[in-house]
């Protein structure tokens, strides 16, 4: 029926459809805008490329494609009535720009999408953000507007006042349970190197999105090149990296990885020298990516992804060997079809698993333990166009996570083991969302997400509501009210300054599933190609959230592992993208509040930073300065104010009775003040990064310098109190506070890529 | 542009936080186990001190009281350990005890304390010879203690000139007998052969949480246990042993 209406609809005009892709690579370009010269029909492109111009008269026309950073397409077509064009176009890059920066934002973007709390980065974007020893896309994304780090070298995301166990994570549409988990969590998952664009929506998402209470980071893999083979080798300080793209018949392929290799190195030391010495520490990761076009309306992709970190300790002498693993792994199946002009689908299965090991092994014995949260997702969305002034967006999402884990120890008498019954639960999600253009300066998106999950056998349903009103024809009103749901929680604390990755585990029958609720309402205005401001409000409420205790049991026991909670967060946020003559970058300032109530206590979390401050700047040197002519600088610099501490107002001795030595002796215990009574002092830092492009031999490439804490200023994350100065042995009585920084210096990193 | 720096500095203005004044007044700090078979008791006084203090010995007028069913003694000062009370009373199983200690200008402490049971170690009996490949450590458990703390000391060793190790195992069950595995308590074979001597310590609740109390939480915690108005323990054990050979395969 919804085929024979559409084709009904379809018969008295004619249909334009089609995709935008790049021309040097293939790659398909969202948002780009697509119009017939002289009339007022035009259209964008949705997040895959493609485009429908509907309603079409009959006649002559010019379409027109355009895309930020490509030659405008310009073509002349006929409509006939009835007819259905399939014009697929592919936009010529311009020659490198001086800014040097290809920026996602987008006028048709802006007037056309209800998108509150949005942010897109493109790669280039990631890669020119100064970097602690690796590009990293977590580090760019702290940089944001409402995203806070608690500490120099965190690689969580506390956005809006949510912990990092409240954003969803997605890579290709497959959820990643622990994104930051390469060497103990200071670096992200995601490889720079093979992630096309990133968005982030920080709080009022639609109803495409759900599964967790604050915000979504969306991260998108490159396509693979489909015009012609290309690679990038890289090495720096911690990793090594390459990539390969190209094409094969009807389609295209990518593989990009990198691993550590100083263990390498030391091994290699060791041999040589002949002396024992191992660093027993790598990580790895990889991303592969086949696509596969049957016909100009099908494609087929296949995806896969993993990544561990390892370390492996071995003992030759008494022969015993220690291992401890863990990582991510997925792979995905995508079919992407144009079901009719007007109905664009996709359906998505994929397999994911997040993984720890332990093992301990001798000749008299041997041990192990591990965990698994293995993710079987089924996942079909569509994009209907029923006529110009609406975008009916919809889909259905099954989702078997599997949380399981065991222990076995094996002695020379005894064996044990226990392997619980994994805990299942399943979920079943729809959405239906519709972008509807009421007049050319007022847009209203409405929508439901509906969710069954098996645990309790809860239903719910989510209402969200976006809103988009020109009100000038450079400034917009962003609106954004939804309902959010959760139902997996963490059972490590979300306030640590450090953990490697989170015991997840689903919500069980004993507790409400936590729920937020979001407003948002701000100011959006477009300045120019790629550039804009935004300033946005937010409120966000909480009900029912599943806090950690203090000492939480990991195995088995969530629910006495969890405390119940409620609380609120609110805000402000300023975010500024501009390029002025030859220098471009970003400012963005935040103003927070965030407070948790448990137990009748409401007290501010650890990670409730008041003011936020970053600035990135970016610039080209110019040609008469020799060297570094025309290479690329970028600064980054913060001011934020401190984190709450709960510091100690007092000490006394606690002691022990010595029952081998008939003896007592103590050692000092404090007595806290309230946990948010005192905040550290505020911290800044800035960061350098240089990059210049080279060519070898023919060959291109570049060489880059980074420089974390220029001016090495300590930013304090605890104060230590010393009770004696260990190299005079001087004691100490009272004892003095020391600060605690963790990058106390300038860090310089270096590395040099290689294209071909 | 004069109204935008406005709000902002409206804004900034807003958000400022006043700056935080927690008071803390010192609180007595008071050590005190009383043990079965012991030649004195101990009661450890001191206080707690603000960061910025030096931790001195400098309560004045200090009195310290303990009592039980017949007695009620006022400890005396020990000259050479400041902070240390001494007192020579037997203190006896099943019984209750108190605890009164005063200075100037402080809260008085008061605290209360109820002897576990006594209990009797079944095997080993004194002298036995114990394997380490696979024995067992059987008690009749004590009357009214929350767990046991129990010491190995191997005193002549044939591969170590000495090695110490303990376990600590929490009262749960009903049964009247305890049993420990003794390899898996005491990992004996790190420890190699020798003679030595297990001493068991049967602790009453107050020490048992004392022991257990770890700075978890966020907020920090207060050692409180026995007593009211200030800081520490006043807690009571009962303490046997019993010499061993352990011969290592």
């Amino acid at each position: 029926l919804l085929f024979l209406i559409l084709f009904v609809n379809s018969l008295s005009t004619g249909i334009v459809k089609g995709f935008v892709s790049d021309g040097s690579n293939g790659e398909k370009l969202p948002f780009a805008n697509v119009y017939l010269k002289g009339t007022e029909i035009g259209t964008s492109t949705n997040n895959k490329g493609y485009y429908i111009l509907q309603n079409v008269p009959e006649g002559r026309y010019r379409i027109v494609a355009s895309y930020i950073g490509y030659e405008e397409f310009e073509r002349e077509i006929e409509i006939k009535r009835g007819s259905v064009i399939t014009l697929n176009i592919e936009l010529k890059p311009k020659p490198i720009t001086v800014k040097g920066i290809k920026v996602t934002a987008q006028r048709t973007r802006f007037e056309r999408s209800v998108e509150p709390s949005r942010v897109s980065f493109s790669q280039m974007e990631i890669k020119s953000v100064p970097r602690f020893f690796e590009a990293d896309l977590i580090k760019v994304i702290q940089l944001m507007p409402g995203v806070v780090a608690m500490h120099d070298l965190s690689n969580k995301l506390y956005i809006r006042g949510g912990s990092p166990d409240e954003n969803l994570v997605l890579l290709d549409g497959i959820t990643i349970y622990n994104p930051s988990t390469h060497l103990f969590g200071l670096f992200s998952t995601f490889n720079p190197d093979a992630v096309a664009s990133a968005e982030l929506f920080s709080g009022g998402f639609p109803a495409k999105y759900g599964d967790r209470l604050s915000a979504v980071l969306d991260v998108t893999t490159k396509e693979g090149n489909s015009k012609r083979f290309t690679g990038e080798a890289s090495t720096g300080l911690v990793t090594s990296k390459l990539l390969l793209e190209g094409p094969i018949p009807k389609g295209s392929f990518l593989f990009s990885g990198r691993r550590t290799y100083f263990d390498l190195i030391v091994w290699g030391f060791s041999k040589i020298l002949g002396i024992d010495i191992s660093l027993p520490y790598y990580f790895y990761d990889g991303v592969a990516k086949v696509n596969y076009n049957p016909s100009m309306d099908n494609r087929f992709t296949w995806a896969g992804m993993g990544g561990s970190d390892v370390i492996s300790i071995s003992e030759e002498e008494t022969n015993e060997k220690i291992s401890l693993r863990w990582g991510n792994q997925g792979t995905s199946l995508r079919w992407r079809r144009v079901l009719h002009p007007k109905l664009y689908g996709e359906i998505l299965g994929a397999l994911s698993n997040f993984f720890t090991r332990f093992s301990y092994k001798s000749e008299e014995e041997s041990a192990s333990i591990g965990q698994d949260i293995i993710d079987y997702t089924l996942k079909p969305d569509f994009n209907y166009f029923p006529s110009k002034y609406h975008t009916v967006d919809f889909g259905f999402e099954t989702k078997r996570i599997e949380f399981s884990e065991f222990w076995r120890y094996s002695g020379e008498d005894t064996t044990m083991e226990e392997n619980p019954p994994p805990l299942i639960p399943y979920t079943f999600t729809g959405y239906l969302q519709d972008k509807w253009e009421i007049n050319p300066i007022l847009y209203i998106q409405p929508g439901l997400r509906f969710i069954y999950y098996s645990i309790g056998n809860r239903f719910r349903i989510d209402p969200r509501l976006g809103l988009k009103y020109h009100f000038r024809a450079n400034t917009a009103l962003n609106f954004g009210v939804g309902k959010y749901s959760q139902y997996l929680v963490t059972l490590n604390s979300q306030e640590s300054y450090f953990s490697i990755f989170d015991f997840w585990t689903p919500v069980d029958q004993s507790h409400n599933l936590p729920t937020a609720y979001h407003i948002v309402l701000g100011i959006e205005q477009w300045i120019g190609e790629g550039e804009r401001l935004t300033i946005e409000g937010y409120y966000k409420k909480y009900y029912d959230l599943l806090i950690p205790k203090d000492n939480p049991l990991f195995f088995s026991f969530p629910s006495e592992s969890l405390k119940v909670g409620d609380g609120y967060s609110a805000g402000l946020d300023i975010f500024l993208r501009k390029s002025y003559k030859d220098l471009y970058g970003w400012i963005s300032y935040s103003l927070g509040f965030t407070k948790r109530r448990v137990n009748g206590k409401t007290y501010s979390p650890r990670y409730d930073r008041r003011h936020n401050f970053n600035i990135v700047i970016g610039s080209v040197i110019p040609e008469r300065i020799p060297l570094l002519r025309k290479a690329k600088i970028d600064l980054r610099w913060y001011f934020a104010t401190g984190l709450p501490y709960a510091g100690f107002l007092a000490r006394y001795r606690r002691y022990y009775y010595d029952f081998k030595e008939d003896k007592t002796w103590y050692w000092w215990e404090y007595i806290r003040g309230s946990r948010d009574a005192y905040r550290y002092p505020p911290s800044h830092r800035l960061d350098l990064h240089l990059e210049k492009n080279i060519e070898i031999f023919g060959i291109n490439g570049s060489w880059y310098i980074d420089v974390i804490n220029v001016y090495a200023h300590k930013n304090v994350i605890l104060y230590d109190w010393v009770y004696e100065d260990f190299q005079t042995g001087e004691e100490f009585d009272p004892p003095k506070r020391k600060e605690v920084s963790f990058l106390p210096y300038a860090i310089p990193s270096f590395g040099i890529n290689i294209r071909f | 542009m004069k109204k935008i720096i406005s709000i902002a500095l409206l804004v900034l203005l807003w958000s400022c936080e006043k700056p935080p004044s927690e008071e803390y007044k010192p609180e007595l700090n008071i050590f005190c186990l009383l043990r079965t078979n012991a030649k004195e008791q101990r009661v450890e006084v001191s206080r707690s001190y603000k960061m910025d203090e030096p931790s001195d010995y400098d309560l004045e007028d200090v009195i310290v009281i303990l009592s039980g069913d017949n007695f009620t003694d006022t400890l005396i000062p020990e000259t050479d350990t400041p902070g240390l009370y001494k007192d020579s009373v037997e203190i006896k199983p099943l019984h209750t005890y108190h605890l009164l200690v005063s200075a100037k200008d402080m809260d008085t402490v008061r605290g209360r304390t109820s002897v576990p049971g006594d209990f009797e170690i079944i095997y080993p009996e004194e002298g036995d010879t114990l394997s380490s490949a696979g024995d067992s450590l059987v008690l009749k458990k004590s009357k009214g203690a929350r767990g046991y703390y129990i010491i190995l000391s191997i005193v002549v060793d044939t591969t170590y000139s000495g090695s110490y190790s303990w376990t600590e195992s929490q009262d749960t069950t009903q049964d009247s007998l305890v049993s420990y595995h003794i390899p898996t308590c005491f990992h004996i074979w790190e420890s190699g052969s020798g003679s030595g001597i297990i001493k068991i310590i049967a602790m009453d609740t107050n020490y048992w949480s004392y022991r257990h109390k770890w700075d978890w939480e966020e907020e920090g915690i207060r050692l409180q246990e026995g007593i009211e108005g200030g800081l520490g323990v006043f807690g009571s054990a009962v303490v046997d042993s019993v010499r061993i050979f352990i011969k290592r395969e």
